[in-house]
Parts: C-alpha cells; sequence; structure tokens
C-alpha cells in the first residue's frame, strides 16, 4: 500500500522522536517508518567539534532529510539548530563547480588539467617558497595526504591548518601539563559530575547538544551545579547556579585564587600531589631549545606555593573584579573530596595572548585538588572544528609536527616518519615551516623585503575572514604581483575573493570522509551523493597535484624504491591510478591512507582500530586496543587504571607520557600579566569576538541555510545600554567600531542575547560582509603562537557621514 | 511544508501534564506521540518557516512545556528543487525557522547594510 507523502514524512518524524524518547527511557524503540524510497546512512555533523552523528536521508541522488543519530553516544538522537539544517550546506546556488584562474583580474573558467598545471609549475618554480594552509575540517585523510606531500615529499614543512587559530593553546596546555595532547577524560564526565565550570565557554549556544545532555540530568532530577566564569553573560548564563563575570585576562588570576586557597586550608589533595605530580615553571632561557618552554624550570612545592602567595582573595579581586567570596567559593569547592567537578573550555582559554599558561593554570588546579582522573572530575577543552583534534592535532598537520605526535625537531621521530613512509633517510626537512600568522605575514610580505611565501594553497578553509588583523595578514596580498594564492573550497569566500586560482571542492557526504572529535573519537562515513558540476575531492585534488610534481620530475615524489608517493592497489594488488579522477573511487582511497596512518599511532599511546571497525561504529575514543578476544576496545579513561589497560596495575592513575619520565603531570605556576593591548583613554572599550548559535564559524556554509540565515541575518555589536545611551546611540542604531588596525560600521544591539558589562564589546565573526577581523590585534602567544581574538581596545562613534568600512 | 520530529518535555506535575496535552491537541499542525515519563515526542507539519516559529513560540510559551528539542527535520522540497538552490549571500530578510534555542528578541534590523 502505497502512503501518502505527507503521512509518510509525519510518521518518520513521530517515529524519530519516539526513538529518542523511549532511548531515554531505556524502552525498546518503536519499529523503523516505512522507508518510501529514502536510503538512510549515518555521517558526523559537518559543524563543530562535538562530533555529533546525524541520519542522512538520501533520495535520488540528494540529501533530503536529516535526524539525529539515536545510536550515537555523543548526542543520544539530539542535534542543534545547524545540525538538523547540514543537509542543505550542500545545496547553496552559488557552489563553486569549475576551476577558476585569474586572468586580467577576473576568475575565468579553465580545465582541472590546466589548474592543476598551473600549481605544479609554481611549486615546481619555488619548491620552498610554497606553503599549504589546511583545517581543522579536513578529513583525517585529506590532513595526512596534504602532510605526506609537504614534509615527505617536498622537504617543506610551512604547512600549518586554521587550528592553529583555535586550539594550539590547548595542545601546549596538555603537552606540558602530561606529555602527550588531547583531555584525559570525555563526554561522560558531564554525566557524570557535579558541578560543571564553564570557563570563558558559552557552552549552551557553542556547544548546544553537550549542554542539552546536562540540562537533561536536571530535567531527571539530579542535582548538577553550573558556574559560569565569562566576560558577558550568555544563553548560557541563564542556566548558571553561580555567574562570575571577570576582566578580560584576569582568568590567570582567578585560577591562582583558587590554588592560593586550597594550599592556604590545606585542603589540597596531598596524596595525589605527591604520588602523581611535580612543579614547574616558566624557563629562565626559553630560547635554549625548541622545547624549553614546554619543560620549563622545576620548581619545589615551596617555590610554587610562596609564589601563590599573593594571590588571595582580595588581591584576585581587584584584578579580576570577581567579588572575593565568589573566589572562596571556588575555592571551597575544589577543596571538597566528596562531590566531582569537570572543567571545559574553549576558546576563552585558547585564543588569549597567554593561552597556554590559561590553560596549564587549569589543568593545575584540577590536579592540586585530586580532581582527575575519576568519572566527572575533568579538566577538558571543547573543540570548534569537526576534526581539529582528529586531523590537525592527531595527524599532525602544524608546521612543527609529524604524525601521531611526533615532532619535526626530533631526529628519532624524523627517522620513524621516514621509514614509515619509504622515503630516503634525510628526506623531512630539520627545520620547522612558519606558523599560521608568520606563514601570511610572510606571504603579505613582498619577496625584496623578506616574504618568503609566494604560493599559498588553501584547503576546507577561510583565512580572508578567519585571520586576525586582515589588512596586515591577508589583504595587504592585494598588488603583490610576484604572490599567488590558491583556494579549494565549495562557495566564494572572503578568500576566493582574492585567490588566483579557485578549486571547486566536495563537501561533506559528497566524499568519502573520517572526522575527529574533542574527546578523542574517530569517526567515518561513506560518501553518499555526488558533488556537482565539476567538484571534487581535496584529497583527489592534493593526490592529483603530486602526481602532475612526479611527472614533472621533482624527486621528491617518489620513494626509496622509484615508486609514486602515493601508490594504491585494489583487492587484486593492481595499482590504481587514484590521480586521474575517473578511477578515484576504484579504490577506497581514505581506508588506503588510514590504514598507514595508523601505523602512526602506537607511539604516543593514541592507538587507533581499522578502518572496518570506524564503519562498523558510531566512532571510538583512542587508545582503541585489540582484545585477547580480537574485539576492539575504546577508552573513556585514560591514565586511569580502572578504564586504560596502557596504566600498571596497581598504579591507580599513571601519566605514561610524563614531561618528567616518572609518570608524574607538571603542575605549573604562571602569574597574572596584563593583556597585550589594553583599554586607554583613546580606545576605551574592551573588544571580544566570537561565535552565535546558528552560524557556523565564518559562516560560508550556515550563511547559504535560510532558515540560518533568516534567523540571524547579520553581525551586530552588542553594547551595554548604559554605554549606548551615554553616547545617545539607540538600539538598532548603525555606528562605528574602530580600533588601531581598522573600522566597521554595524548595529548595536543592547540588551540581546548576550549582555556585555560596562566598557565591553562584543562582535560575531560570521558576516563575510562585516568583518570584525578588520579590528582585531592578532598578538600571538608566545607558546603556541595562537592569536588572542578576545581582546583588544576599540572605541566606538555615533554615526555621521561616514558610510564606507575601511582601515 | 516543513516537517519536524519534536520531543517536549514536560513539567512535572501530573496535572500540569494534562493539561498541557489537551492544549497540545487542539493544534492541528501537531501529532503527538505516547507520553514516557516527562517526555512526549511530536510530529509538526507547518505551511512555511514563519509558520512554525509561530507556533514553536506558543509551544514554549504553554504553560505545563518545560522544553521543546527537535530531533530532526525534512527539506525535500528544498533539496529537491530543479535548481537545487536553497540560497546564498543576500541582504534579503527570510523568516525564521522553529528554534528551540532562541529565548531572547530578534537582532535589530532597522537599517539595510551595504555590501563592502
Amino acid at each position: 500500500m502505497k502512503i501518502p507523502r505527507r503521512e509518510f514524512l509525519r510518521a518518520s518524524a513521530l517515529a524519530a522522536a519516539s526513538a529518542v524518547v523511549a532511548r531515554r527511557v531505556g524502552a525498546a524503540e518503536p519499529t523503523a517508518s516505512p522507508a518510501d524510497g529514502i536510503a538512510w546512512d549515518k555521517a558526523p555533523c559537518r559543524f563543530c567539534g562535538t562530533g555529533c552523528h546525524v541520519r542522512v536521508g538520501v533520495k535520488d541522488g540528494k540529501v533530503v532529510a536529516i535526524q539525529g543519530d539515536q545510536l550515537a553516544d555523543v548526542n543520544k538522537g539530539l542535534l542543534c539548530v545547524k545540525g538538523y539544517h547540514v543537509g542543505l550546506a550542500l545545496y547553496g546556488k552559488d557552489r563553486l563547480t569549475t576551476p577558476l584562474l585569474r586572468k586580467n583580474g577576473k576568475l575565468e573558467p579553465i580545465s582541472w588539467d590546466e589548474a592543476l598545471n598551473t600549481i605544479a609549475k609554481r611549486v615546481m618554480a619555488a619548491p620552498d617558497k610554497f606553503a599549504i594552509y589546511g583545517s581543522g575540517q579536513w578529513t583525517i585523510p585529506e590532513g595526512y595526504a596534504a602532510n605526506k606531500l609537504m614534509k615527505g615529499g617536498l622537504s617543506n614543512n610551512h604547512i600549518d591548518p586554521n587550528a592553529r587559530l583555535c586550539m594550539a593553546s590547548a595542545v601546549t596546555g596538555y603537552l606540558s601539563t602530561y606529555g602527550v595532547d588531547e583531555p584525559a577524560g570525555c563526554y561522560d564526565d558531564l554525566d557524570a559530575c557535579d558541578v560543571l565550570i564553564m570557563w570563558g565557554n558559552n557552552m549552551a549556544e557553542m556547544h548546544p547538544v553537550l549542554f542539552s545532555r546536562v540540562i537533561d540530568r536536571r530535567t531527571r532530577g539530579q542535582k548538577v551545579t553550573l558556574i559560569d566564569i565569562g566576560t558577558r553573560r550568555t544563553r548560557t548564563t541563564e542556566f548558571a547556579d553561580h555567574y562570575l563575570e571577570f576582566r578580560p585576562q584576569s582568568d590567570l588570576a582567578i585560577m591562582n585564587g583558587i590554588a592560593h586557597l586550597l594550599l592556604k586550608s590545606g585542603t589540597y589533595d596531598a596524596k595525589f600531589v605527591e604520588r602523581f605530580c611535580n612543579f614547574r615553571q616558566a624557563p629562565k632561557d626559553p630560547a635554549a631549545s625548541p622545547t624549553a618552554p614546554l619543560l620549563g624550570d622545576a620548581m619545589t612545592f615551596d617555590a610554587y606555593k610562596a609564589a601563590l602567595e599573593p594571590y588571595t582573595p582580595e588581591y584576585v579581586e581587584k584584578i579580576s573584579g570577581v567579588p572575593a567570596e565568589k573566589i572562596r567559593l571556588l575555592g571551597e569547592l575544589f577543596g571538597r573530596r566528596d562531590i566531582r567537578i569537570t572543567s571545559v573550555w574553549c576558546m576563552g582559554f585558547n585564543q588569549h595572548s597567554r593561552g597556554t599558561n590559561a590553560n596549564r593554570l587549569c589543568h593545575g588546579i584540577h590536579l592540586l585538588s585530586g580532581h582527575f582522573g575519576k568519572p566527572g572530575d575533568a579538566p577538558t577543552s571543547l573543540t570548534g572544528q569537526p576534526s581539529a583534534c582528529g586531523t590537525a592535532r592527531e595527524v599532525g598537520t602544524l608546521c612543527h609536527f609529524l604524525p601521531g605526535g611526533r615532532l619535526i625537531a626530533n631526529a628519532e621521530h624524523r627517522a620513524e616518519t621516514e621509514r614509515i613512509w619509504n622515503v630516503p633517510p634525510g628526506r623531512i626537512n630539520a627545520k620547522i615551516g612558519h606558523h599560521t600568522v608568520l606563514l601570511w605575514e610572510k606571504f603579505c610580505t613582498p619577496t625584496a623585503q623578506g616574504g618568503d611565501i609566494s604560493t599559498v594553497w588553501v584547503q576546507v578553509t577561510n583565512p580572508g575572514q578567519s585571520l586576525p588583523n586582515l589588512h596586515k595578514l591577508f589583504k595587504a596580498k592585494r598588488g603583490l604581483e610576484d604572490k599567488f594564492l590558491i583556494v579549494s573550497d565549495v562557495y566564494p569566500t572572503a578568500t576566493t575573493e582574492l585567490a588566483d586560482l579557485v578549486l571547486p571542492s566536495a563537501l561533506w557526504v559528497e566524499k568519502n570522509g573520517m572526522f575527529g572529535n574533542s574527546e578523542r573519537r574517530t569517526q567515518q562515513w561513506f560518501k553518499l551523493v555526488n558533488p556537482p558540476g565539476e567538484a571534487r575531492d581535496d584529497c583527489w585534488q592534493t593526490i592529483a597535484v603530486a602526481r602532475k610534481l612526479f611527472g614533472l620530475g621533482h624527486p621528491g615524489l617518489k620513494d626509496k624504491d622509484g615508486k609514486f608517493l602515493f601508490t594504491f592497489k585494489n583487492a587484486a594488488g593492481a595499482e590504481v591510478p587514484a590521480w586521474d579522477w575517473k578511477h578515484y573511487y576504484d579504490v577506497n582511497v581514505d581506508k588506503a591512507l588510514f590504514e598507514e596512518y595508523r601505523l602512526f599511532s602506537r607511539y604516543k599511546h593514541k592507538d587507533l582500530a581499522p578502518y572496518d571497525e570506524y564503519v562498523k561504529a558510531r566512532g571510538l575514543r583512542w587508545p582503541v586496543v585489540q582484545q585477547a578476544s580480537g574485539a576492539w576496545r575504546e577508552t573513556k579513561f585514560r591514565f586511569s587504571e580502572f578504564d586504560d589497560s596502557y596504566v600498571k596495575r596497581g598504579a591507580g592513575i599513571q601519566f605514561y607520557h610524563s614531561v618528567t619520565k616518572d609518570d608524574k603531570a607538571l603542575i605549573w605556576f604562571a602569574p597574572y600579566e596584563k593583556a597585550a593591548e589594553e583599554p586607554d583613554a583613546d580606545f576605551p572599550f574592551w573588544l571580544c569576538t566570537g561565535r552565535v548559535l546558528e552560524h557556523w564559524h565564518t559562516g560560508t556554509m550556515t550563511m547559504r541555510i535560510p532558515q540560518l540565515a533568516g534567523a540571524m541575518p547579520h553581525a551586530y555589536v552588542e553594547m551595554h545600554p548604559a554605554d549606548a545611551a551615554e553616547r545617545g546611540i539607540a538600539n538598532g542604531e548603525t555606528i562605528l567600531v574602530r580600533t588601531r588596525r581598522g573600522q566597521l560600521r554595524l548595529p548595536v544591539w543592547t540588551n540581546g542575547r548576550g549582555h556585555v558589562p560596562r566598557g565591553s564589546l562584543f562582535i560575531p565573526f560570521f558576516d563575510q560582509r562585516l568583518l570584525v577581523n578588520d579590528l582585531t590585534l592578532g598578538e600571538v602567544d608566545p607558546i603556541s603562537k595562537e592569536p588572542d581574538y578576545k581582546k583588544c581596545a576599540a572605541t566606538v562613534t555615533k554615526l555621521g557621514t561616514a558610510r564606507t568600512n575601511t582601515a | 511544508m516543513p516537517t519536524s520530529g519534536l520531543i517536549i518535555t514536560l513539567q512535572p506535575e501530573l496535572a500540569t501534564q494534562a493539561a498541557a496535552i489537551a492544549r497540545l491537541r487542539t493544534r492541528p499542525e501537531l501529532t503527538l506521540g505516547e507520553l514516557s515519563q516527562r517526555w512526549l515526542p511530536a510530529a509538526l507539519e507547518t505551511r512555511d518557516d514563519s509558520d512554525s516559529r509561530e507556533i514553536h513560540d506558543w509551544l514554549t510559551a504553554l504553560p505545563g512545556v518545560a522544553f521543546v528539542d527537535v530531533v530532526s527535520v525534512s527539506f525535500e522540497a528544498e533539496a529537491e528543487r530543479s535548481d537545487g538552490a536553497v540560497g546564498c549571500w543576500s541582504d534579503e530578510v527570510t523568516p525564521v525557522p522553529p528554534c528551540p534555542t532562541l529565548h531572547h528578541s530578534t537582532a535589530p534590523r532597522l537599517q539595510p547594510l551595504s555590501l563592502p
């Protein structure tokens, strides 16, 4: 019997909702709704780093429906407003469908062959002046292929991902505390904690599904105390039991204040500290070696205690504006052994001119208080991109990394990587490449003045909108005739506006892929629909360019045996010319690259399972360890004996990649230091930037989804009503916001969704027409090289006749 | 015609729940599933995004309703449009969708923006 279309859609929607409810109450799930020509498959969501799984409904070659995946532990059937519209990201009417080369100032269609030859010739002409700028949205195989091409093929380490702009300080925080990157805990901590502290983290809007997971506990009658520590009131604040509003940059002082109280009151966990921790401070000579800033100088417990002596609650109140009694509240909570505390953070700590220290201090108060290593007791960073962890950090696409946690600067690591890649000894350049900010600075500097990058290939990101201080780091490329910008993307962007060559890319389920989310979960999906026109996979583009270079005789594209660096074989053992698009899907290139990549994963105990295990699962959290039975077991809680099979029996907790080689973690002391630029008489406001619920990052996808663009159509500036009234500015009025780097006209929003304190402004960065990064500072953390997007000085002007957005 | 799957979380008091369910049954756009503990699955069919927004606002304001989560959405009509196009950068203002987490006033839009 044929079911009417409307009735079918209604039944499907009800079935999806009923299935989620059934899982919540532990009942048998309802029978699946009738198929009606829609084929369903799984995929992780394309947007943020939460790693929700969606069910993708495909009919007649198009994605027509999205459901939260009830089988996914991460989201348990729920999605956020972006997630349930993710399918529409494929169907913007201005998809790029053919390669475009700039000729006489205009982008003109060309063939793929001409595009590939153009890139290959640029690289051959100056291989050491070529750079790849990638992304935490690269799939794992895409990032791996680009990394291998650059470091293993071209002996060139000028490759860095945009994760430098969002997660680099989390990386240096983890490395310098535990000797290995990424969180010890996972999302299960959210289900077990008694107290959840959100440090500069608007979780309700930025990671809404995770926040729902916590709020859902309240609807079940569980008590969980939420503490929002931030610089502006957000939707997260509406749900918080305590809101601590601090002066920008003073989070460092707050964490020192907590440590001070733990020591003064004797409520720190002395046994935990004695067994599992050493103390560190900044090195006297940070330039002594590349790793000196991460290793630091040893300090005694007494010296640590003395360094914290000044951070009384009253002193911290003076610096931060947070009342002393609230600092005491935090100190008392951390001093309790009968509760479990989870800390989460994202860009608030990371995009910070002392981001590494902010991360270290947060780990430090958890270690000092023993709130670590039990479900619900964890310091955990959240990521903004779907594979910032999987691709940028684990594959090692940063300019100083090699795959699996290895370092360019380490000769043994280079040798081991060369062995796995089967390339001659010495192929990998020992000198680290340019980090993101330096890379773009060099690209935007005339060659004669030391601008040693002449060609940049951008994949899966939009630096023309997301870099800080755009006039200096991106727009200065204009007029530099010998500089050449290649951009692979799915839509025209602020970056393609300055591109010399544009390559149309496949998006999300238009290709095979793998991501790695915030909780060490590696996820896999298959291509479900075809990309439009001549759009092609980014991974194919990399391999095809590599093949052109091989054809032109670049010696780096051959391995030790003279074979092409990207040689793939089918099940019968025959070589498949995957560089030829006609044959790209004759073999599963993702699987082949992943199986090679996972050889790197054991060194730092980030063990990955075979590709086929991920096909069956909704992701697996590494280390994924094979059991005697042959089954593969994921690890939820690293370093804890009860769950991590790499911890020695009887150890309880073992930091087996300890910086100090004694299985202990490091508790760092770092002082409060002022921000790189603070308000003054000329620029009296703090300016903070960030995201909004409806839009993901630079809005290239979400602004093409009418439902999301309609809900949040353009950027705005949040301003305190009293600041606005003082200047005669009305809600909705367009004003001029100015910093030392640029200016921007945009409407004021007072008492809107977010509430800034007096003397502060907030502008989201999703709007291509209103580029807040024309204004931002771009000062980097000295260790992680991650820029601070959260703090600079600004001023506002009630508009007269000024009508343009220029520097 | 947008079709969404919803989970309506009701307040814990039984009397309030019953009253809320009675009111929910008056809306023809809603098809209700079986209540389990405090969670009521529902399918929502609306004429357009504006209609969705209106009923969503009604739902969240209804006494006895604690939260509304969206778990699925069908956009077959948009995806199957002959040119496959569902929007691009524009100053055009489009209606607001059902958006369970928007408990705030919408952003001001008082002056047209000029593109750089």
